[in-house]
């Protein structure tokens, strides 16, 4: 049946204000922007995104980088690789974006309460995944060991380096590095990141992994986690498609019969895993 | 429920009420084939074509419309733009009336799409059936598609020299009340009616190996078959298959600025899974790279992903993307070899 429009309603194409705080260099080509609504707060869960607008340029869907239980703003890493990115890296304080969202399904926090959870992720993987790293070291006593494994192409590559080094002091997390290519200083891991799991010990009843990187990374990630008996179904994984419109409706994310920016991008990997173009 | 007929030489005062009220859309020739435009003259209205090239259902999701109108540097200064005007569909075959149904139950689908909602509900839809197959690629007899039951506010069937009238909701019930080239049906009408039913319903026939409802199981299990590779040879990603499909809704978004640099507008243009940059990311992974992946796409959606998702079919079997197919790839031919022989 055809639905009868509301007498009032939120337009799903305007975007609202949203006036960049400040902007913070991460790498040569990624920069972190902090971003305060005029009206209210995003309110969004981890792993979430928003639809950056900018007139005259079009809509890019970002991942929010920031934790939900953080104050009216949000935070948001671009990498600069287009259009709309390479605008936005011009920006600075007091410029104002529009923003649509928060849209997803966002994390299921609530599957991870009480269990170790190792966070994995590559390159810009940590952008969104940082938003679920940092919630749960805001509610630290709710988990039993956080482990994260962290691969980037190069050491220059790494994102947020002073946090990570942070967020491993006092032992509150366990922090596993590796680059592909090194660079002069670099004295950590080199390899992919599937030889960072030699260093780690698991529990395999009481895990919880997370996988976030390039589309790469998936199956080999998967292999390894299921090689040390996690269950499938303790297996989440971000996925990175291109959400348009963010409503379900374009297209272009489908994943088989899926609506990425709908029904993901968060999904367990024993719901996926018979998805042919997931993984 | 009312039945009417209306004289064919009465269709002119049918064309001229309509105009009054709204603006008409109906069947028109465009050189030797049809299209639905808008009826500025009774003389232009063909109301026995076979198909048209694109199916009336676009005109509820134009090829470009405005969502909003922006001013760069002031994102307060959004508006959203609903375009909507009163608009009667005439003539419309069973089978597009059924692409418009599967249009309303997807953009009705939370979120639900405002710009197509507010267009459809100024929308009335005159339904015409048809006599005959109009193409040697239509699977309505296979899809059922060839008489619908609802989706329409009148329904006409060509009685030879004048149409059998149905009405199917209250706004059709009111549109006869103020139009008096209509009168009531006697039972010769009727009895004339079932003749043309019977002479309609042995003109039909199947094009399928099998049965339709096997179509979706059939689909899954030939995930991987060679027959995707050999037709992803023969395609060559021209999109228009989904262009002229009935139930094709995928979109984008782009922004046009005026000339002044400042004021602009944002609009949403029809877009096809068939291209190759359809499915690429920031990144430049490319999730459907191969014409075969994305032919296999388009058939999943239209009888496997719709018929998870609202249990039913999203192919209403009008023959357009076969007919319209510069490389001659045929829907029936796709589904016959996945039905088997």
């Amino acid at each position: 049946m055809i639905t009868t429009l509301p007498a009032t309603r939120k337009s799903l194409f305007v975007p609202e204000p949203g006036r960049i705080l400040s902007v913070e260099k991460l790498t040569a080509n990624e920069r972190l922007f902090k971003i305060a609504l005029d009206k209210r707060s995003l309110g969004h869960k981890p792993c979430q995104f928003v639809e950056v607008s900018i007139a005259g340029i079009g809509e890019a869907p970002i991942s929010i980088t920031s934790s939900p239980t953080s104050d009216n703003t949000f935070e948001l890493c671009v990498r600069q690789v287009g259009k709309l990115t390479g605008v936005m890296h011009q920006m600075g304080p007091g410029e104002v974006l529009g923003i649509r969202g928060p849209y997803g399904n966002g994390f299921p926090v609530e599957k991870i309460a009480g269990k170790d959870v190792l966070f994995i992720c590559g390159g810009l993987g940590l952008a969104p995944l940082r938003s679920l790293i940092l919630y749960c070291l805001e509610n630290r006593s709710s988990y039993r060991r956080l482990v994260t494994l962290y691969g980037t192409k190069r050491p220059s590559d790494r994102l947020y380096a002073k946090e990570l080094a942070a967020w491993a002091k006092d032992g509150r997390m366990e922090l596993h590095e590796t680059v592909d290519i090194p660079e002069d200083g670099w004295t950590g891991n080199t390899g992919v990141i599937t030889t960072l799991f030699n260093r780690i010990s698991v529990d395999p009843l009481e895990t919880v992994a997370v996988v976030v990187g390039p589309p790469v990374m998936y199956k080999f990630a998967v292999l390894e986690l299921l090689q040390r008996g996690i269950m499938e179904s303790r297996i989440f994984m971000s996925l990175e498609r291109r959400m348009r419109c963010g409503l379900g409706k374009c297209g272009h994310c489908q994943m088989n019969g899926i609506y990425v920016c709908q029904e993901g991008p968060v999904f367990c990997y024993s719901d996926v895993k018979k998805v042919r173009e997931a993984l | 429920m009312k039945t009417l007929v209306l004289s064919k030489l009465d269709v002119p005062v049918l064309v001229r009420e309509l105009q009054s009220t709204a603006r008409l859309i109906g069947p028109k020739r465009k050189d030797i084939q049809f299209v639905f435009d808008e009826i500025h003259d009774p003389e232009e209205l063909v109301l026995d074509y076979t198909t048209t090239i694109l199916p009336p259902g676009r005109q509820l999701f134009p090829n470009k419309e405005t969502l909003l109108t922006f001013r760069r540097n002031d994102v307060a200064a959004t508006r959203e733009v609903v375009e909507a005007e009163p608009t009667v569909l005439l003539g419309v075959h069973p089978c597009d009336v059924q692409g418009i149904n599967i249009l309303d139950e997807v953009f009705s689908d939370s979120p639900y799409d405002a710009n197509y909602l507010a267009r459809r509900a100024k929308t009335t839809i005159i339904a015409l059936e048809c006599a005959r197959p109009c193409s040697a690629y239509n699977l309505c007899f296979d899809k059922g598609t060839y008489r619908v039951e609802w989706g329409y506010d009148l329904l006409l069937v060509d009685l030879g020299d004048r149409y059998f009238i149905f009405t199917r909701t209250a706004a059709g019930d009111a549109m006869v009340e103020n139009l008096k080239c209509m009168k009531p049906a006697t039972p010769a009408d009727r009895e004339a009616l079932g003749k043309v039913r019977e002479m309609q319903s042995a003109s039909f026939k199947p094009r399928l190996s099998g049965p339709v409802n096997r179509l979706p199981s059939a689909l899954k299990d030939a995930y991987d078959d060679l027959l995707w590779d050999a037709i992803g040879r023969r395609c060559l990603s021209c999109q228009t298959c989904t262009m002229v499909c009935p139930t094709c809704y995928c979109f984008d978004v782009r922004d046009d600025v005026a000339f002044d640099l400042n004021e602009g507008k944002r609009c949403r243009l029809w877009d096809s899974c068939q291209s190759n940059e359809f499915a690429i990311v920031a990144g430049g992974e490319n999730f459907r790279p191969k014409a075969s992946q994305r032919t296999r796409h388009r058939l999943f959606k239209k009888e496997v992903f719709q018929f998870e998702k609202y249990g039913r079919s999203a192919c209403v079997g009008c023959g357009r993307c076969s007919a319209q197919c510069v490389a001659s790839i045929h829907l029936t031919d796709m589904y016959n070899q996945v039905l088997g022989g």
